[in-house]
């Protein structure tokens, strides 16, 4: 037998605690409805997508690995935990550069220093044997202060301006079809936290 | 999708997607002839194989002449990390 009280507030009538239901009961709150008040740090939405065909760049200037995620905050003042794990390698002398992007916007880079590359992820100098992979991790707390949808985006460049070679993601350099190459997949995770 | 061939046979293209294809620097896509991008994908092939098969006849070269110089196997070994 189910029944409904409308009320605006309940208060406890001693001491400072109010009880909701008992062992073995499921309190439960209306879908769509927003809950609010139990202090910060809150889970309040979880968005992933993946990415486990492969891409590649000879690039010189940013482009997107294709992995990316959109989420609508529901708060200006939730913040955005992102986290990003990731498989790449680069041919010779390539100085593979991975940014995190906000939209249009880079961030959570290194500081700027001289004519070195800001990268959220970055190596040099990659095998020549080319049967290796590399594992990338980016984890961002991001402030959007928006409640409109935005895109986070793994984008990645040729770092060296001395040559065209590539950097490809989800695989080796050398893709010849034997044991020893791998296709990996990649993940970019978007929570929203309260404030 | 061989993306080394279509680098090389479209120097237009700056990166290529398995899922969205080949996409120039403006970020348009470029159509690629996958007859063509098959065959240069073939000739790197048999580049590749062909390099493999140089490798192992140079380290089998040096290998004879480290011999033919009185080293042993062990120092060939320690020298070359595995020859």
């Amino acid at each position: 037998m189910s029944s409904e009280i409308k009320v605006n507030k309940i208060t406890s009538s001693s001491g400072s605690t109010l009880e909701f239901g008992g062992a073995g009961d499921t309190v439960s709150v209306g879908s769509g409805a927003t809950v609010t008040g139990f202090g910060g740090g809150k889970v309040l939405q979880v968005v992933q997508s993946t990415k486990s065909d492969t891409a590649s760049t000879n690039s010189g200037t940013a482009v997107t690995t294709g992995l990316e995620a959109s989420i609508t905050p529901s708060s200006t003042s939730s913040k955005v935990l992102v986290t990003v794990v990731f498989s790449y390698d680069g041919s010779p002398d390539v100085n593979t550069v991975f940014q995190l992007y906000r939209d249009a916007t880079a961030i959570h880079l290194g500081d700027a220093a001289g004519n070195r590359q800001r990268a959220s992820v970055g190596s040099v100098y990659q095998n020549y044997s080319g049967e290796f992979i590399w594992n990338g991790t980016i984890n961002a707390l991001d402030t959007p202060s928006s409640t409109s949808s935005i895109t986070y985006k793994l984008m990645y460049f040729r770092g060296n301006t001395a040559n065209t070679n590539s950097v490809y993601f989800n695989r080796s350099y050398s893709d010849a079809d034997a044991v020893e190459r791998k296709r990996t997949i990649s993940s970019i995770t978007l929570m929203e936290i309260g404030a | 999708m061989n993306h080394q061939a279509i680098y090389n046979l479209y120097p237009n293209v700056v990166s290529i997607d398995d899922g969205k294809g080949a996409k120039d620097s403006e970020g348009n896509s470029v159509v690629v002839d996958e007859s063509l991008v098959d065959a240069e994908a073939a000739r790197l092939k048999e580049e590749y194989e062909a390099e493999q098969i140089q490798i192992e006849a140079d380290k089998a070269s040096a290998v004879s002449k480290l011999e033919a110089l009185g080293l042993t196997d062990a120092e060939i070994k320690a020298l070359s990390g595995g020859l």
